[in-house]
């Protein structure tokens, strides 16, 4: 188990197979170093919180990007978003909504709730590595995110 | 059609059983009224001819009365043997004087018994013996024959009615023979003539009415050879006492029907020629008629009372009816109007339930509708999402496989790789097309005003490559402005362009022209190409889904871009169609409204 302090990309994502495609994608850029997998929006909460299994992470810590599916088993990647960017300390942190969905209501929604940007995943692989590399080198080296303050 | 109405209104005022109905009864009352009038006519000329009749039955006892009783007392002095014995006694006395005295006296008192205005005495010559309050001879040729008359017979005898020259005034004579009893044969010695004025002793009688009556009077006649006598005073002419004559010409006279020989109750004229009624009778035991007559005024004055009532009985009931036939009307036509409203109150109360019922209906057909819209999205959400999930699984690892096993893999089996990565990307062109799709079938349409010449040439730029626009022509006139959905225009565009592009890609020059021309309210847009065209018999199944004309190897696609085309002309009230030849190109038109000026105007 990684250091949770230390995550920089966090990917709620419950399909194991899109998880490793997108380690992959990552990996290719060397973005994948510090990259922790949530496969369930409860999961992603107890992260964002340091609850459960991520208690003792510091909640001042934040990673540098979240990269969150909207199909999530238990909680959906909506309702992690609402909560997420509802609070005082988890709503700068960045959230890319990943999803294979277009429908037109999921991206609004998303947009309205406070996400920072919204990918479709694309089927052809090499599309969906340059989609990933560059989301990747973008949030951790190109965008500069805001330093933690305790509230 | 204004007469109609007029007529129509007429008809709604005055039904005809109504008015049949109003002229019957009024027929009805006047008929009655005029029955009742007549049988009051009937009764009171009965009632008349009855009175009338009684009047001239009771003169005619009194006139009987008057004659019998003079007869009577005639008869009783001609059988008082005492008195005659001692009239015969002075009348054979020679000492005239004593039987002057005498015999003068006797007749003074027989002359005043009968009322008479004078008597005198005849001896069987007939010679006038004695005489009293006579200046007038009686023993004219009027009374002689009566005289013999009673020489042979020897009874009590009354003249007929005379005219005297001396004394005017109708008398008549009592003629009273007195026999000598003491003589075995009775001889007849003497007349007694006793001289009566009826002006003083019967008409009296006559000319008095039991009853207050202004025109009633009661004559007593004679005929007179061409003429009819009046005997008595008239009532309404003075000194007419046997003065009066009249001609029998004049048949209306009731005199003359009364000499004529009629009797009982008769109309016709008065001495004054006023219509009259008369009740006439012969006197019996003289050649006199009786004529109770009243004037058919008088008469007719309670028959008059009688009318006025029937008519003013008529002419109220007639009103009464009048009045209550329009009452009647009047409530009728309340009635329907009411009936009239109360039908249209149920008629608009079902409206207004059927409105509700309806919708009722709509709202839970909407609620339906929205939920098999919801769950229509949601299928198209696991489409979109749970397709391309595998689908990028099997495109993502074949491409790791190619990538980290390519030393394992000969020739085949890259190609092979190569299929399932070519035919998983193909598969999620397919799944989006059909998404977009579906989504402008339910997507908000934003009007705004669209330049359409410069969209096309957009267009054309952005979807073609260097190479590309040095090989076609494109020719691009000015095309007319309309209004649209911006980005679903562009959709349109995009794909007849590249439509013209993909079918002209293999001839040497390709020629694209776009343009536009106003027709019967419609702007109708084209696109055309030179390309390989297509079978005008296959033009109906150009803008279906998934329908395709060419080959996969031929041309690529997936047969969805002219079916969206149709879909968002569709949407904005529009039209589409093509022409074409195989091998020599083929043209795509969409025709918007030329008046369409915004959204509000849309159908969603």
């Amino acid at each position: 188990m990684k250091d949770p302090n230390a995550v920089e990309i966090l990917l709620i994502e419950d399909n194991p197979r899109d998880a490793e495609l997108t380690l992959r994608a990552l990996r290719k850029n060397n973005l994948a170093n510090n990259v922790l997998i949530a496969e369930d929006g409860e999961e992603a909460l107890d992260f964002f919180f340091c609850r459960g299994k991520y208690e003792k992470r510091n909640i001042s810590t934040p990673p540098k990007v979240v990269l969150l599916d909207l199909k999530l088993p238990k909680i959906s990647g909506l309702e992690v978003l609402k909560i997420v960017k509802s609070d005082n300390r988890t709503a700068n942190i960045p959230v890319v909504v990943i999803t294979s969905s277009r429908q037109e209501p999921d991206i609004m929604e998303a947009y309205k709730m406070g996400a920072n940007s919204y990918v479709v995943k694309p089927v052809d692989f090499d599309q969906f590595i340059n989609a990933m590399s560059s989301l990747g080198l973008y949030w951790l080296l190109v965008n500069e995110p805001l330093k933690w303050v305790e509230l | 059609m204004y007469l109609s109405e007029t007529k129509y209104d007429l008809k709604k005022t005055f039904p005809l059983k109504l008015v049949v109905m109003f002229i019957l009864f009024t027929l009805g009352i006047i008929l009655v009224g005029f029955y009742y009038y007549r049988d009051q006519r009937k009764r009171i000329f009965l009632e008349q001819e009855n009175d009338l009749g009684a009047i001239a039955s009771l003169k005619l006892s009194q006139i009987e009365q008057w004659r019998e009783e003079m007869l009577k007392d005639a008869e009783i002095l001609k059988n008082n043997e005492l008195l005659v014995n001692v009239i015969k006694e002075s009348f054979d006395d020679r000492d005239m004087a004593i039987q002057y005295e005498n015999i003068l006296k006797w007749l003074e008192s027989v002359c005043k018994e009968f009322d008479g205005t004078g008597a005198s005495l005849v001896d069987t010559s007939l010679n006038v013996l004695f005489s009293v309050s006579q200046t007038d001879s009686i023993t004219g040729k009027y009374i002689t024959e009566d005289l013999v008359t009673v020489l042979s017979d020897k009874k009590v005898h009354l003249t007929e009615l005379h005219q005297t020259g001396i004394k005017k005034g109708d008398v008549i004579d009592l003629l009273i023979p007195l026999s000598d009893f003491r003589r075995e044969d009775q001889r007849l010695f003497c007349i007694i003539i006793v001289r009566i004025e009826l002006r003083k002793t019967l008409f009296p009688i006559i000319e008095s009415w039991p009853a207050t009556s202004t025109s009633s009077e009661t004559q007593v006649v004679c005929k007179e050879g061409d003429s009819v006598l009046y005997l008595n005073n008239l009532r309404h002419q003075q000194n007419t006492s046997s003065n009066l004559k009249l001609p029998l010409s004049n048949e209306q006279l009731l005199a003359s029907k009364a000499v004529g020989g009629i009797d009982g109750i008769v109309e016709g004229v008065d001495y004054r020629n006023i219509p009259v009624v008369g009740y006439i009778t012969r006197i019996p035991g003289l050649p006199w008629y009786m004529v109770a007559k009243i004037n058919k005024e008088e008469l007719q004055a309670p028959l008059r009372r009688v009318l006025y009532f029937v008519i003013i009985v008529v002419i109220l009931l007639g009103l009464l009816i009048a009045f209550t036939h329009v009452l009647w009307m009047r409530e009728k036509e309340v009635r329907s109007i009411a009936r009239d409203n109360a039908a249209l109150r149920r008629a608009e109360e079902e409206i207004r339930r059927l409105n509700a019922e309806l919708e009722h209906r709509v709202t839970e057909r909407t609620e339906q509708l929205e939920a098999s819209n919801k769950e229509l999205e949601a299928f198209c959400y696991s489409v979109s999402h749970d397709l391309r999930s595998p689908l990028r699984s099997i495109h993502g690892y074949t491409t790791l496989l190619i990538e980290e096993y390519k030393e394992n893999l000969d020739d085949e089996g890259k190609r092979l790789c190569g299929v399932i990565t070519s035919s998983a990307a193909q598969m999620g062109e397919l799944i989006d097309d059909l998404l977009g799709f579906s989504r402008i079938g339910k997507c908000n349409i934003n009007s705004v005003l669209l330049e359409m010449d410069s969209l096309a040439a957009i267009v054309f730029e952005d979807i073609t490559s260097k190479k590309e626009k040095a090989e076609i022509t494109l020719e691009i006139g000015k095309l007319h402005k309309t209004y649209g959905d911006l980005s679903l225009m562009r959709l349109v565009w995009n794909n007849l362009i590249s439509n013209a592009i993909k079918y002209s890609s293999k001839v040497s020059s390709p020629l694209i022209s776009i343009g536009s021309e106003q027709e019967d309210g419609m702007i109708n847009y084209y696109v055309k190409d030179n390309g390989v065209g297509f079978d005008m018999r296959y033009k109906h199944k150009l803008f279906g889904v998934f329908q395709r004309l060419h080959g996969e190897k031929e041309f690529e696609g997936n047969g969805v871009g002219l079916a969206i085309v149709n879909r968002i002309i569709a949407r904005h009230n529009g039209k589409v169609w093509a022409e074409g030849e195989v091998g020599k190109g083929a043209a795509f038109y969409f025709s918007l409204p030329a008046n369409m000026k915004d959204k509000s105007e849309m159908i969603k």
